[in-house]
């Protein structure tokens, strides 16, 4: 079924007679060609159909069917052979025929003559890859290391391939690397602490809970094919209950929604927990076999929580919290899903604990339909060929030096000894999604050389000395995971690469080639290699055995597989914590600082001179600084906006469309204003986008608060975007 | 009548030999970049001088003093106008301009291919390159004129495919294109250049006319 | 019996997540300014008493005396025996006039071609036995064409909150409000 099918239009394949009255009479030959070429024949009007797959930094992680005429992509759909899929792409994964062919694409290597003048000249790669590798030698020359040059890497492509960006740092020597990620360590760390690490249960078993939260979670926007899902479990007799502090497009379509207050949800877990505990709720066989320090936990709970308390610090009556409680204990079974949003706080950590908690009371955990879904790495079984290489022999420095990604720019002007001299970012861009803006900027200044891949112009590209042009997911193989879901994707080339564009592999190699050419055994990277072989060498048996193929060839045969086995987090109770069981105490919490128990840690407190709390979620037209520049999304939505409160509105005399003035200490930004009675009066709302031409950019009141946990998993505790406290005038 | 005649007689505006070595020059002014319009390929065409045509004059004389007097700019102006990596201004390809959503590689782009392929040629780097690159379609015109200078039979055929291709793709879309390198040029090189394609593409349409 | 084909647009499934109106776009490949499907936000407090988010998505509503063809002196619309309204872009002068008629404001004028277009059904796919890119495309399958001969229009509407008058040239969209929820809000 899944094999590269060709349609003949119409075939030119006959004869001299078809291939034109001019072709082979054998003029050409002395006219000095420089772009054309005599041909023979070709064979056109062949339709083929490839498979690729969606690497942004998304849950759903589609599988696509691109349709390509003439070796020119016609149109995208979802392939249905991915049951998650279902054969249909969101509004972003529509626009894709947009991003491939957009004039406004890089296509080949450019220099800025003079960074941020906008006077480009464009270069060969060889010139590009000699500029690159003089800098990283001189560099190594002057400081003896390769330590002050840094890599900011992050989210832009998910695809396996492109760890070959971290993959060409690795083989020049130690480098400096931003470190940690923005979006949900916190979480992260909370789940390590209580289950060893972060498993889901395969979104698809949604439909089997009887009972589902969705905890400060908004798939309708950012998880549309999970949001089928819901309502498949709706429709089978599941109560769906939304908590979040904005009445999202989600929580609309709930059972019942509860506007919590901001920054409150351990609180409310706690709550829920007093009152099944009071109750005897819990399932106590559940947790004396499977788990650690729940009379701890009851103990902590018993002494200092009520669901009085509860009540008082999330806005949410008593009445309501019982009920919640009681219907979750009592279903069976019950789920939660826990987003990303809802852990953005600087006590956002320990709030997913107190919900984990919840779910391990009532042994709401390894069960089909119940569990508390945060996401998993579990399908993520590559070898991470592309990335993994050995610094050259002597490379001084010792180790990689880790900087905060989240705090970005103060880190890169901080480093000393050697100081950070040298950028090198891709799949990221911080000068429009980092927070403290003009901080990342002062960062840019300080570099003597700055180097950027990417598709596209913006603000970073804008402030680069080099620019690498890349190619798209449709133009260079590739193979994808999910953070969510339990399906592969193979990610075939469909079309020939546009202009110059090459894949951050092909970028590593021929680096590699040139460092080695000017300074031999400089470089590790290989120096060519097919890239299709590449995607091969990221598989290993363990990973077609957990797909259930035989070989890669199978998997390409096939396009999208899914995991066979382990498909309900924790069935089999094999928790991954020191003590091998769901841990309410958690000595290793302890040891990064926090309480072992989940607690409640204060929210952070609202400044009186900024009243209201900025909320910057996602868009349902991007993905970060993706998608919202392409001119279909456009003519949707053209413009950013500040959601207010009615109340607030009135107070202020604020009307629709009025030109709004959003500030702090940091920084501010001017958007025209929508009143809407969907969020609370003690906040407003700037979904988080990048606008091609304007002046936007919500991160300049952003500060880099750093949210309770991140550091054990992944070397830097998050970010509380969500804590940014702001005040409003008209503009 | 020889052959010769009618030839000259369809072409009598500018020679065809002068045509051929000004689309040239365009064509590598696209395809090479601005370096490509030096002293030395200038002076191929230094004939423009004397030219009856007050914008062909013109435009030859502004591009000879942009290359005294721009220095560097042009070069940076060029990117900006037609390569990037900002949004380019003056997009070179002829799906752009005619399609509406202002794509690359679109059915404009598969047409100028089947085009070409009629005369036995391609787009080298077919599927890497949109094969409507202006200064792929200025090319195939500079061939079709030098096909039409050679002794051979089929001259006429020659003359026919050069006003098709005019007439259904250059002629369409490359006045627009002129136009927005002439709005948005500051430098006398690319301006000039820019001049110098509208004036020939004038004299094609009216000779199509 | 000849079908009498409609869109149901099912409001209580719909996120306004936007994937019909662009699968549309992406399955025929249009300008960026015109777009045959939209999905609009609905009045928040349209349909319940406390604010929610709810969207709406419309295309051509394909009616039984569609006014665009009334209006047309070039005869450039054509109403199919199953009922689908489709619009002749070779007949097309660009008069207008179809834009005036259309109470729903479906026609939109492209300036390039300097003609009209609007929504067909994917007639060329219902013809194959398929359903039209928008209905493929929609990941909550909130989007159907129904047979209004030979299904019961029980619990489905002809009007909705704004959209005009579906007795003007009878619309033969039909909708399914969203249904209530509980709201547990801080406000007083």
């Amino acid at each position: 079924m899944s094999e590269q099918w060709k349609i003949s239009r119409r075939s030119f394949v006959k004869g001299t007679a078809a291939a034109g009255a001019l072709a082979g009479v054998g003029y050409t030959t002395d006219f000095g060609f420089k772009g054309l070429k005599e041909v023979s024949a070709e064979n056109a009007g062949v339709t083929e159909v490839f498979r690729n797959a969606c690497p942004r930094n998304c849950y759903d992680t589609c599988a696509i069917l691109t349709t390509v005429e003439d070796g020119v992509i016609t149109r995208v759909s979802g392939n249905p052979d991915n049951s998650y899929t279902r054969g249909k792409l969101c509004v972003k994964g529509n626009s894709y025929t947009r991003t491939v062919y957009s004039p406004d694409r890089i296509l080949y290597p450019m220099r800025q003559k003079g960074r941020g003048t906008g006077n480009w000249e464009r270069i060969s790669w060889d010139e590009a890859f000699t500029e690159i590798a003089e800098n990283i030698l001189k560099i190594k020359e002057t400081y003896g290391s390769t330590l002050p040059i840094c890599l900011d890497k992050y989210s832009g492509n998910f695809d396996v391939m492109h760890y070959g960006i971290e993959g060409t740092l690795s083989s020049i020597g130690y480098t400096t690397r931003a470190t940690g990620t923005p979006c949900w360590p916190a979480g992260i760390d909370a789940q390590t602490f209580d289950f060893g690490t972060i498993v889901n249960n395969d979104p698809e078993d949604m439909v089997n809970s009887k009972f589902l939260i969705l905890w400060g979670v908004n798939p309708a926007w950012c998880s549309v094919h999970s949001m089928y899902l819901i309502e498949e479990a709706k429709k089978r007799g599941c109560k769906i209950v939304a908590i979040d502090p904005i009445l999202t497009a989600t929580a609309s379509k709930a059972d019942m929604y509860i506007q919590i207050k901001p920054s409150t949800d351990g609180a409310l877990a706690l709550g829920m927990a007093r009152y099944i505990l009071d109750n005897e709720l819990y399932d106590g066989d559940w947790m004396a076999q499977n788990s650690k320090g729940y009379e701890e936990f009851f103990g902590y709970v018993k002494n200092n929580i009520t669901v009085e308390w509860a009540a008082e610090k999330t806005g949410i009556p008593v009445a309501v919290i019982e009920q919640l409680a009681y219907e979750y204990a009592t279903a069976e079974p019950a789920n939660i899903w826990i987003g990303y949003g809802m852990q953005r706080h600087t006590n956002g950590g320990t709030n997913v604990r107190a919900i984990d908690a919840l779910a391990a009371i009532t042994g709401n955990i390894g069960k089909t339909g119940g569990g508390a879904q945060y996401a998993q790495l579990e399908t993520w079984a590559f070898n991470y060929h592309a990335m993994i290489f050995n610094p050259p022999e002597g490379s001084q420095g010792g180790a990689d030096r880790p900087i905060n990604m989240n705090n970005f720019g103060a880190d890169v002007l901080a480093a000393n000894d050697p100081p950070i001299k040298m950028m090198w970012l891709a799949c990221r861009n911080p000068i429009a999604q980092d927070p403290e803006t003009s901080v990342v900027k002062k960062a840019f200044e300080a570099m003597d050389f700055i180097v950027t891949a990417d598709l596209y112009m913006n603000e970073t590209v804008k402030l680069s000395d080099i620019v690498l042009p890349v190619t798209t997911p449709f133009e260079s193989p590739g193979l994808n995971a999910s953070y969510w879901h339990y399906w592969l994707n193979i990610n075939e080339q469909a079309v020939k690469p546009l202009g110059e564009t090459k894949n951050d592999v092909e970028i590593a190699m021929g680096l590699s080639a040139k460092l080695n050419e000017l300074s031999p055994g400089s470089c590790t990277y290989p120096t060519s290699g097919d890239l299709d072989e590449w995607v091969e060498k990221e598989c290993n048996s363990g990973l077609y055995k957990m797909f259930g193929v035989k070989d890669y060839k199978e998997l390409k045969q096939k396009g999208t597989v899914k995991a066979v086995s382990n498909l309900v987090a924790w069935e089999k109770g094999d928790f991954r914590t020191p003590s091998g069981k769901y841990e309410f105490y958690s000595e290793e919490a302890e040891s990064y600082g926090h309480h072992p128990l989940p607690v409640y840690v204060e929210e952070m407190a609202t400044p009186k001179e900024y009243p209201f709390r900025c909320f910057t979620p996602h868009w349902k037209l991007n993905i970060h600084s993706q998608f919202q520049n392409l001119d279909w999304m456009e003519a949707i939505n053209n413009k950013p906006f500040i959601e207010i409160h009615p109340k607030v509105a009135e107070r202020m005399d604020i009307k629709n469309g009025d030109s709004i003035k959003m500030y702090n200490d940091l920084g501010y930004i001017v958007v025209p204003a929508k009143i809407t009675g969907t969020i609370s009066e003690d906040i407003v709302v700037v979904y988080e986008a990048w606008y091609k031409d304007k002046n936007f950019n919500v991160n300049y009141t952003t500060k880099a608060i750093p949210a309770d946990m991140g550091a054990k998993a992944t070397g830097m505790p998050g970010i509380a975007f969500h804590d940014n406290f702001v005040n409003i005038v008209k503009a | 009548m020889s052959v010769t005649s009618v030839l000259s007689q369809k072409f009598n505006t500018l020679a065809i030999e002068d045509r051929l070595a000004i689309y040239q020059l365009i064509s590598s002014y696209y395809l090479e970049g601005t370096a490509s319009v030096s002293l030395e390929n200038l002076s191929r065409i230094s004939f423009l001088e004397q030219s009856d045509n007050e914008l062909l004059r013109a435009s030859y004389n502004k591009v000879c003093d942009g290359l005294e007097a721009d220095n560097e700019q042009a070069n940076y102006e060029y990117n900006r106008l037609f390569i990037g990596p900002d949004k380019v201004i003056a997009a070179p390809y002829e799906s752009v301009y005619r399609n509406s959503q202002r794509l690359m590689m679109q059915q404009e782009t598969l047409r100028v291919r089947q085009f070409y392929s009629k005369l036995g040629l391609g787009c080298a780097a077919v599927g890497n390159q949109p094969d409507d690159h202006l200064g792929l379609e200025l090319e195939c015109m500079s061939y079709l004129l030098y096909q039409m200078l050679q002794e051979n039979e089929l001259r006429d055929e020659f003359i026919d495919y050069y006003r098709e291709f005019l007439e259904n793709h250059v002629l369409v879309w490359a006045f627009n294109h002129c136009e927005d390198v002439l709005n948005n040029s500051k430098t006398q090189l690319n301006s000039g250049m820019a001049m110098l394609l509208k004036g020939m593409l004038e004299i094609e349409k009216q000779e199509a006319s | 019996m000849a079908k009498k084909l409609g869109f149901l647009v099912n409001s209580d499934r719909c996120v306004g997540c936007h994937s019909c109106e662009m699968a549309c776009k992406n399955y025929h490949q249009y300008d960026a300014e015109i777009r045959w499907r939209k999905v609009y936000a609905v009045n928040e407090v349209a349909h319940s008493s406390v604010p929610v988010r709810q969207y709406l998505s419309l295309a051509c509503n394909h009616c039984e005396d569609p006014a665009c063809m009334k209006a047309c002196p070039v005869r450039a619309y054509e109403k199919r025996e199953d009922g689908i309204v489709i619009h002749h872009h070779d007949r097309c002068i660009g008069c207008k006039m179809c834009i005036m008629a259309c109470p729903y404001n479906v026609p939109e004028f492209n300036p390039k071609y300097k003609k009209v277009e609007k929504c067909h059904m994917c007639y060329e796919r219902i013809d194959k036995g398929e359903k039209p890119a928008c209905v493929a495309g929609c990941p909550m399958d909130a989007i159907d064409v129904i047979d209004l001969n030979s299904t019961s229009e029980f619990g489905l509407d002809k009007e909705y909150v704004g959209f005009p008058d579906s007795t003007i040239t009878n619309s033969t969209t039909r909708f399914i409000k969203p249904s209530g929820l509980l709201q547990v809000r801080r406000d007083k």
